[in-house]
């Protein structure tokens, strides 16, 4: 829809998402939505066998997830829209037309939420016990809120479901993705919160009068949590469409690694029973053999890293399922491109470009068009690397002509013929300059 | 061309006016915390520089940071809701200006997250660094550098959004800031945070001290009427250079009436200051804050105005644009019938599968043809069984891809391969 382009060098503006967006997904599981449950939990615990100690512990923990959600976790989290905005201007303002309300919905939670936050860990010795507490069960549930109104937006974008037919609200919030993605990710900031935990009780000095017990407490958290995490991520890749499960096995971090692809599906287990089992040594025998203290905490981030990579790669080609394309051309639109030609509603693409500079530089400017969302020049996933596919321009412009068949998470080349053989040409070169 | 891109094909999820609307109310809110977190950081970083040894402004300063705690984070989510909503509305003029500094643009993440952090590190070494004051000042002091850089950012983009005949010769975020209005109204800006630390102060002072008779309230009270007092008389020279360098185009009837409107508060917002700081008086300061809650729903207006004069001809433009693309889509769909279900044969689903990776008779991606018809010549369903589950055979080269095709497809592009048939 002739936004600009936006282009990073090396990472590419996809990477730059994923960076932001895993961070906010740390914090904001971790930090706020399961961090809130693992510390009312744990103040719980210590209000309950009067242990000051423990209550003093919960309140050092609390102080580094209030620290981490009110600055790295929010900033984070406007990021996500300040990057996706820059390099999915189309797909973010299409999502935002369809679920506007629902943001402005998790918008009011959202300030509620860093309020309770505020009041939680600002007022810890200022309130009577039990009031706190009580309040610290309004934050867990307000937390929790955030997460139940994003799954549903992020759900959408995967399987849209009757909103392709009906275009309403609640169609596409409610989509076949929906609980299972809620329930699994509810369970991850769970195991997230106490992965944090661990590795902030490692660098707390002073507390070795409740290590055991606390040791225990996370241990026997990791033993309930991580089967249901288990269980409800399973369920989630069952409800996954069939499209999308044949390129879980491509979703790995680069296309190098596809060799190795029968892990990924092995991945989940690996995971969960390595928590597991860091949660038996845990309860019974309260040590960490210091590595316990950041292996579930790394463990989880490559889970998150994953599972977002597998979400984001799940919907490919689309941004939005059946309707949109991730380089921001609409799936009716594409064969109306193919038509009157890509460039004639093009002038972005054109800048710095000159449009009289014949064959190559039209085809720099429908790989800015069509493809610089996902590829760079020679960075990551940098479309000049693949020499194999580029190797001569009647090759490419045969694998154009199947880009959508033979790559399927691919969206389908929109354009004409001479458009379609300037980009070839533009590539070829591009390749075969070293 | 102007290059307004062409509108996004769903509809508003409401009336343009009440989002609009809802846009300058956010707004209001999310920039009222802001200028708490940066004049509350400004006031704790000088206070404590100043006040060496005074305990006074030893105090003052430290309890200062202690409300920029909570404001500072309430600043940051407030904003989401306007973020959304000028992303809602002016989606392409919004948008386009911010790719077009996105290197500024996105700076802005990473450098609140350090000035956050910083102001948490200023907070928490208060007594720890007390012997080393230069070195605990220089974290609140990074702060304020950043928070006196990043509404620059802002008030470029939010200016390039408005001039879209100018997107054709300004170049990143430098010549943005450039354009007219920008750094007056920055400067506009930064003012108005130090009357809105000022008075925030004077309530909260107010309020904390209200069953005390400790003087430090007292003061502390009187010191932020005076700061707010003085910063909101500065305007006088600052909102009037704001003033005369607007774009031109941005002037009308409404944009003066609501300016002179918003004036004749400002004057009486002075008056009740003087008031309370001559008397000590809890009504006039009272009545400051009202009056002045009103200045900046109609000064919020103005700035409407504003946008909307800048846009209204542009925007004709645009839409007139979109009409004719969506005309043209639509008539062009009209007889367009998608490729139908056709049972291709071996050749053309090679073609569409295969080619991208293999030759007929050298090695791309994968092996070449030739290679393969040897090595399977008498074995067609082993063919057919790598083919739908692929393997890694040769070391030296990727894993196959598993193709997105059934059981007959792949008969029909062995086959294919087998006959050797091209």
């Amino acid at each position: 829809m002739d936004f600009p382009t936006v282009e990073v060098p090396l990472i590419g503006g996809r990477m730059l998402i994923a960076l932001v967006g895993v961070i906010h997904v740390l914090i904001s599981h971790g930090c706020a939505v399961g961090g809130s449950f693992f510390l009312v939990l744990l103040e719980y615990k210590s209000i309950r066998q009067k242990n000051e100690r423990l209550n003093e512990l919960a309140y050092r923990v609390a102080r580094w997830f209030f620290i981490l959600t009110t600055s790295v976790g929010a900033l984070t989290g406007v990021g996500i829209w300040f990057t996706t905005n820059m390099f999915s201007p189309v797909g973010i303002g299409s999502l935002l037309r369809v679920f506007f309300w629902a943001w402005f919905v998790e918008w009011i939670v959202f300030v509620t939420e860093i309020g309770l936050v505020a009041v939680y860990y600002l007022s810890w010795y200022r309130m009577s016990r039990s009031a706190h507490l009580k309040l610290g069960i309004v934050y867990v549930v307000t937390s929790f809120q955030t997460l139940v109104i994003i799954v549903g937006i992020l759900g959408f974008q995967l399987t849209p479901g009757k909103w392709l037919d009906s275009q309403t609200f609640w169609d596409g919030f409610f989509n076949p993705t929906y609980l299972p993605q809620l329930f699994s990710r509810t369970a991850l900031s769970a195991l997230l919160a106490c992965g944090f935990s661990l590795f902030i009780f490692a660098c707390l000095r002073g507390f070795r009068d409740v290590r055991s017990e606390f040791l225990r407490f996370s241990g026997a958290f990791l033993l309930v949590i991580s089967p249901i995490y288990l269980f409800a991520t399973f369920a989630y890749y069952q409800v996954l469409p069939a499209r999308a499960e044949s390129f879980i096995s491509v979703a790995l971090v680069t296309l190098q690694l596809t060799q190795y692809a029968q892990w990924s599906q092995a991945f989940f287990f690996v995971v969960v029973a390595g928590l597991f089992l860091f949660g038996l040594v845990l309860y019974f025998m309260q040590r960490t053999f210091a590595v316990l203290s950041v292996a579930p905490f790394l463990i989880l981030i490559c889970a998150v890293a994953q599972f977002e990579r597998v979400r984001e790669f799940a919907r490919k080609p689309y941004v939005i399922s059946d309707y949109l394309y991730s380089n921001g051309i609409g799936k009716a639109e594409a064969p109306f491109m193919s038509s009157v030609g890509a460039m004639r509603y093009s002038t972005w693409a054109w800048r710095g470009l000159d449009p009289g500079g014949g064959e190559t530089e039209l085809g720099h400017m429908l790989f800015r068009l069509e493809c610089s969302t996902c590829h760079t020049y020679r960075g990551i996933n940098g479309v000049f690397n693949k020499r194999a596919i580029l190797s001569s321009e009647e090759a490419t412009v045969q694998f154009l002509d199947n880009v959508q068949y033979s790559h399927p998470y691919m969206p389908p080349f929109a354009g004409t013929q001479e458009e379609k053989e300037a980009l070839a040409k533009f590539l070829v070169e591009g390749a075969t300059k070293k | 061309m102007t290059g307004i891109p062409i509108d996004i094909p769903l509809p508003l999820p409401g009336p343009e006016g009440v989002l609009k609307g809802l846009l300058v109310i956010t707004f209001i809110v999310h920039i009222l915390f802001v200028g708490l977190m940066v004049g509350g950081a400004y006031w704790s970083v000088i206070f404590k520089a100043l006040g060496k040894g005074d305990p006074f402004y030893e105090r003052l300063a430290r309890e200062t940071l202690s409300t920029v705690t909570v404001n500072k984070s309430l600043a940051v989510v407030l904003g989401v809701a306007p973020l959304l909503l000028i992303g809602l509305v002016y989606t392409r003029y919004w948008y386009t200006a911010n790719m077009m500094t996105v290197g500024a643009f996105l700076s802005i993440i990473w450098l609140v997250i350090v000035a956050f952090l910083a102001l948490y590190v200023f907070k928490y070494s208060w007594d720890t660094l007390a012997d080393r004051p230069m070195v605990h000042l220089s974290f609140g002091a990074l702060a304020c550098a950043i928070f006196a850089f990043v509404p620059l950012i802002f008030l470029a983009n939010i200016n390039l959004m408005l001039l879209p005949y100018r997107w054709g010769t300004t170049r990143g975020f430098i010549q943005a800031v450039l354009l007219p209005n920008v750094l007056a109204r920055y400067l506009h800006f930064m003012v108005a945070v130090f009357a809105m630390i000022g008075f925030f102060a004077a309530i909260y002072f107010w309020y904390q001290g209200r069953r005390s008779d400790d003087a430090f309230y007292l003061r502390a009270q009187r010191l932020g009427l005076t700061w707010a007092l003085a910063a909101t008389l500065l305007q006088g020279v600052f909102g009037t250079l704001n003033f005369i360098t607007l774009p031109e185009g941005a002037y009308s009837i409404s944009l003066l009436i609501h300016l002179g409107a918003a004036l004749a508060l400002v004057a009486a917002v002075c008056i009740a200051l003087i008031r309370a700081l001559q008397k000590n008086s809890g009504a006039a300061i009272v009545a400051s804050v009202v009056l002045l809650g009103v200045v900046a729903v109609l000064m919020s207006t103005v700035r409407h105005v504003v946008r909307e004069n800048l846009l209204r001809e542009p925007h004709l433009v645009a839409e007139q644009r979109t009409r004719e693309y969506q005309a043209s889509l639509a008539s062009f769909l009209q007889t367009y019938t998608p490729e139908g279900v056709v049972a291709l044969g071996g050749e053309e689903l090679f073609k569409r599968y295969c080619t991208s990776c293999h030759a007929r008779d050298r090695q791309l991606v994968g092996p070449s043809v030739d290679y393969m018809a040897e090595k399977y010549a008498s074995r067609q369903q082993d063919m057919v069984e790598f083919v739908l589950n692929p393997m890694k055979v040769n070391p030296e080269l990727p894993r196959m891809p598993k193709p997105p095709i059934g059981k007959d497809e792949a008969d029909k592009i062995v086959e294919y391969i087998l006959s050797g048939s091209t």
